[in-house]
């Protein structure tokens, strides 16, 4: 699936809800709306504070996440970008924003 | 007509004495309390009057528990509002909170230390098919009803059978209106939609204030569930303290009661605030109230029948009388709600599950 | 006053009328039966406990009853009530005390919720705590009941109390219920273990509640700083084994153990990110009372983990 087509923003939009702690490379993060808890990866945790400080159209964004991992934004990682965005969005972490 | 002998009314009505209680009046507070859902509510109470400290440690720390569940559970509310309203943007429709979840959303006082389960929503009759259709594919499913139950919701009762979510194990009441249409007294719930106001930081509404007031008189007097009687009192007290304020509020009240059917549980339930929970009420509107009671034997009936059910629960020392008590008026709230064939065969059902 | 003070006859006649008052760590029980294994249990697993004075207010007001009606002597029974309310069904007489030591921790995760309550057992030695958190079958209760033969104290074998405000645990030192072939395991190991009397056909098997060293129960009021969280499994055969566990996966192992991690909100990431913070956190595989024994001890002495039991 490739992202350029998809035309959604997405943005965290509940950030002043969300604490977090860091042990070695992962995340835990409390939600205080939801009352969840969760275990997130560098890079999930990345794209949340990305999106928490303004909202990114699929593709910016994972051009935005290539460049700061240092990796190649090519077919595989666009996947893994999805399926991770689509978790978050599970998660009510992140949502679609309309700018 | 006698007060009940009763240590939860006083730490409703005289918080500031609290302190002075010995330590077996504590225990049975406690108790009773805990039995009457209204621990958190006291918590709350003693903390607003700062008294919290002046209360011994040991039952300090069981109001200290009780607190740290109320506010859970209302964390709780207002996160499955947000979810409710996701799954209903899609449906467009007019949508008012009621009960618990509506005082919370809305700030109320009575919220905090409030105990709270399903949320209520009531939505117009034309659009409950929508509304069930649209929660069903975010993820509700039916809660686990015997048959019969389910076909006397449908059929009977104002309600869907209850909606249930699996992910996070909460419950939405859907209503179209707030009594049933085979029920004696048949308010209008298109009244209820047009008056409702909305509430800050949601899409949904509650009741206008009047409303509120009388849909928590019909619920304590004509629904079948007693035995939150001090809660509901209390709820009722509150919410009149709050809203009886505003300039105006008397006058629409007055006016809607009658109008809305809703005369004869408001007399009940504002009669049984005022005279235990001290809720002030204008002497130019209690003369008005008064008139829509009923008098002689039957008051006094209903006086006693209220008094024994809000006696104090203890179930190993319980009055012999107090069960029959609730029964009754749980048989009242059904008579009203259906013809009488009807009645015969749903209590019976229910009897058998004891 | 302690429990031992009075005969065993004595203690069963104020059981009877009017109750007794004692106290297990911060909380004070009335306890009211007529049945006479849950006095001998009691008398026998309770002595080192404090009796207290009816000051009129308790924690929890317990009683194990017998019904009225003919299953008073008919396959007789035994019911639990706490405050009045019965949340269990009824069970054979014979399960009388099993059934009060299940009450009463059903009491203390129902009420107590001032506390962050885990279902874990917890440990002392050296002023640092360990938290032995692990899914019933796992032996932790057996890996207690050795620990606190050999030295450590108990604070509790079911119930880890965290008061959210200090992090400090906070100890009950109840008896410490054993499993089928875990009661003659531990008869065996602790020299001078007081087991009270064996209960059969529960629905867990074969069970016996092991009496808490004297030493932890005059110490019930010291709390505890955990130090260490521990996922211990016993696995016939295995290597003894103590391998570190990644602190994130810890939080939330631990978190999925307690009670009432969800009512405390954000207070209970507090507390348990503190917790973690604090504590090195391990998985542990082990066979042999012996061989683990001696890596609690090893981590107490403060060994660094690589050099422990492996």
């Amino acid at each position: 699936m490739s992202l350029h087509r998809e035309g959604r923003r997405w943005r965290v939009l509940r950030a002043e809800e969300l604490y977090w702690r860091r042990w070695d490379e992962q995340y835990v993060v409390y939600d205080s709306g939801s009352g969840q808890t969760h275990v997130l990866d560098p890079a999930a945790a990345l794209l949340i504070q990305l999106l928490g400080e303004r909202s990114f159209e699929a593709f910016e964004l994972s051009e935005k996440m290539a460049s700061l991992l240092h990796v190649d934004a090519d077919a595989e990682f666009q996947e893994r970008l999805q399926q991770t965005l689509s978790k978050l969005e599970e998660l009510s972490l992140i949502e679609t924003a309309s700018h | 007509m006698r007060r009940p002998d009763d240590l939860v009314l006083l730490a409703l009505t005289h918080p500031d004495e609290l302190p002075k209680l010995h330590l077996a009046d504590w225990d049975l507070l406690i108790r009773q309390a805990r039995s009457a859902g209204m621990l958190g509510r006291i918590h709350a109470a003693l903390d607003e009057a700062a008294l919290l400290d002046a209360a011994p440690r040991a039952p300090r720390a069981h109001l200290a528990a009780a607190a740290i569940i109320a506010s859970s559970q209302e964390r709780v509310v207002r996160w499955e509002v947000r979810c409710i309203e996701r799954a209903l943007s899609e449906a467009g429709t007019e949508t008012i909170l009621l009960k618990g979840a509506a005082y919370v959303l809305a700030g109320f006082p009575i919220a905090r230390g409030r105990l709270q389960s399903d949320i209520d929503i009531l939505v117009p009759w034309p659009k409950l098919k929508d509304v069930e259709a649209s929660l069903r594919r975010h993820g509700w499913q039916d809660l686990k009803l015997e048959k019969y139950d389910q076909r006397f919701y449908r059929q009977w009762s104002h309600e869907l059978p209850p909606l249930y979510h699996p992910q996070r194990s909460t419950v939405v009441d859907v209503h179209h209106n707030i009594l049933p249409r085979t029920g004696r007294l048949r308010p209008d719930s298109r009244k209820l939609l047009d008056a409702a106001q909305s509430i800050p930081g949601t899409r949904f509404k509650r009741l206008s204030d009047p409303d509120m007031v009388l849909h928590a008189a019909a619920h304590m007097f004509q629904d079948g569930d007693l035995n939150a009687g001090w809660r509901e009192l209390s709820d009722i007290d509150g919410m009149v303290r709050l809203l009886g304020k505003r300039v105006g509020f008397w006058e629409e009240l007055l006016q809607r009661a009658p109008e809305m059917d809703l005369a004869r549980p408001l007399f009940y339930a504002l009669r049984y605030s005022n005279r235990f929970l001290y809720t002030p009420i204008p002497a130019s509107a209690a003369s008005t109230i008064q008139k829509w009671g009923p008098t002689g034997a039957v008051l006094r009936v209903m006086d006693a029948t209220v008094l024994r059910a809000l006696s104090p629960r203890r179930p190993e020392k319980t009055r012999p009388g107090t069960e029959a008590a609730r029964w009754f008026l749980y048989a009242r709230s059904h008579w009203l709600r259906m013809p009488p064939l009807l009645l015969a065969r749903h209590l019976t059902h229910k009897l058998l599950k004891v | 006053m302690k429990v031992s003070d009075f005969t065993e006859s004595s203690i069963a006649r104020q059981l009877r009328r009017p109750g007794i008052w004692f106290r297990t760590g911060p909380f004070c029980t009335h306890l009211q039966t007529p049945i006479e294994s849950v006095a001998r249990a009691f008398h026998a697993l309770y002595a080192d406990f404090p009796l207290v004075e009816n000051d009129g207010f308790a924690d929890f007001h317990v009683r194990v009853a017998s019904p009225r009606g003919f299953r008073r002597w008919h396959r007789p029974q035994a019911l639990f009530f706490c405050d009045g309310e019965r949340p269990f069904k009824p069970l054979d007489r014979r399960q009388a005390f099993a059934m009060f030591e299940w009450g009463f921790n059903w009491c203390v995760s129902s009420y107590a919720h001032q506390y962050v309550i885990i279902h874990a057992a917890i440990i002392e030695r050296r002023g640092r705590a360990a938290i032995l958190a692990a899914p019933p079958g796992s032996g932790k209760s057996t890996l207690t009941a050795a620990l606190i033969g050999r030295g450590w104290r108990l604070l509790s074998d079911e119930l880890t109390l965290i008061d959210p405000s200090r992090g400090l645990a906070v100890a009950i030192a109840r008896p410490v219920s054993l499993k089928n072939a875990s009661i003659d395991l531990i008869r065996g190991f602790t020299a001078g273990a007081v087991i009270g009397p064996r209960i059969e056909d529960t629905a867990k098997g074969a069970v016996a509640h092991l009496k808490p060293p004297a030493d932890s129960v005059y110490r019930m009021d010291e709390p505890a700083l955990p130090y260490w969280v521990v996922f211990p499994k016993f696995q016939p055969g295995a290597n003894t084994s103590l391998a570190s566990y990644p602190k994130a996966n810890a939080f939330l192992r631990l978190a999925d153990h307690a009670f009432n991690y969800c009512q405390h909100g954000v207070r209970a990431f507090h507390t348990f990110a503190e917790l973690i913070d604090r504590c090195a956190c391990y998985e542990f595989t082990y066979s042999n009372l012996d061989e683990a024994v001696a890596v609690f001890d090893a981590l107490a002495s403060g060994a660094p983990a690589a050099t422990v039991g492996v």
